[in-house]
């Protein structure tokens, strides 16, 4: 079922005149879950820009394709992480995982230290199990959603995540005991 | 801390709010792109028309104006008769033609196309006081088949 707002987004692409300031309202509607989702799955602002960038303009060249919100947003996901796969591709190898022990506060973790955590957890992973579980942990999409943005299967998914977590809860207890 | 607890910490840190500038840098760069795109579009399609319109009226002027060249008027081809040549016995260097039986050349006339000049030489040469009449150049060329002679004629 249609929405209003996307009716009327489909009517202004349509129009093709003064569609851009549509699209402007369409991208704010839209631009937490790609731009976030981005730069989990990248790990650092610029390249999740370039991403969110890429994949607005495959969201306007392809919107018309589009029947519902939910299309929409099932469509968003499963094409971040493509274009961020293929980021990863392109980009040169990035530096060492920094290790826990780097961190030397001893104060009870701030958002700072628990984005440092995320960021620095999400980077143990590989690059499957990184976006099975930033889909399903961090955006809260239910497997089966997950397994379409993806491409695989439930089981897959399922396996993936259960890796994924082990792995990152290794770490984040080696590094909160650190702190604590 | 359990699963739940660091995944409940994870997920607020990923719900963190992100510097609206970034979003903003984002949507002004996604619709920068857009106009570039929209751009050049207008412009290769005027482009594309106006080559269109330049190639259809060169292709009409070529079809109107420059004129078909006319088929050239072949004659049957000229055919000699004539008895053959006869070989003396003498030294083989020489060859001696048969009686004087002048060879008969019958030809189909063929209009030729004469050019300017050579037309004005030949007004200048029927009008008094032109060049004289000469006699042209002929030139027997004997080649090692006794059956073949060269005759080149110049002017």
């Amino acid at each position: 079922m249609k929405t209003l707002a996307l009716e009327a987004m489909f009517d202004a692409v349509d129009r093709r005149a003064g569609d851009l300031a549509s699209f402007d309202q369409t991208m704010r509607q839209y631009e937490r879950l790609v731009l976030a989702t981005a730069l989990r799955l990248l790990g650092n602002l610029e390249d999740a820009q370039d991403a969110s960038q890429e994949v607005f303009l495959r969201l306007y060249r392809n919107l018309r394709k589009l029947e519902t919100e939910d299309h929409v947003r099932a469509w968003l996901y499963r094409v971040t992480v493509n274009v961020c796969h293929d980021a990863h591709r392109r980009r040169k190898p990035t530096a060492p995982v920094e290790e826990a022990d780097a961190v030397a506060a001893a104060d009870p973790p701030d958002a700072e230290d628990r984005r440092r955590a995320l960021m620095l957890s999400l980077r143990r992973l590989s690059e499957k199990e990184r976006a099975a579980v930033v889909l399903r942990d961090l955006e809260g999409l239910s497997t089966e959603e997950v397994a379409r943005a993806l491409g695989s299967r439930e089981a897959t998914v399922r396996s993936q995540i259960s890796q994924a977590r082990a792995k990152m809860r290794e770490f984040l207890e080696r590094y909160f005991r650190r702190r604590l | 801390m359990n699963e739940e607890d660091w995944v409940e910490l994870l997920r607020e840190a990923h719900g963190e709010p992100i510097d609206p500038a970034h979003y903003a840098a984002v949507r002004a760069r996604v619709l920068a792109e857009l106009g570039r795109e929209r751009r050049p579009l207008w412009r290769w399609t005027w482009v594309r028309g106006l080559a269109a319109a330049v190639a259809v009226v060169a292709v009409m002027v070529a079809v109107t104006l420059i004129p078909r060249p006319k088929p050239v008027e072949r004659g049957a081809p000229t055919a000699f008769v004539g008895p053959a040549p006869t070989v003396s016995v003498g030294p083989p260097a020489f060859l001696v033609y048969g009686p004087a039986t002048p060879m008969i050349a019958v030809r189909t006339p063929i209009p030729v196309r004469r050019r300017p000049r050579a037309l004005a030489q030949a007004r200048q040469e029927g009008r008094p006081g032109g060049l004289p009449h000469q006699e042209p150049v002929v030139i027997k060329l004997l080649t090692d088949d006794p059956n073949v002679v060269i005759y080149w004629i110049g002017a």
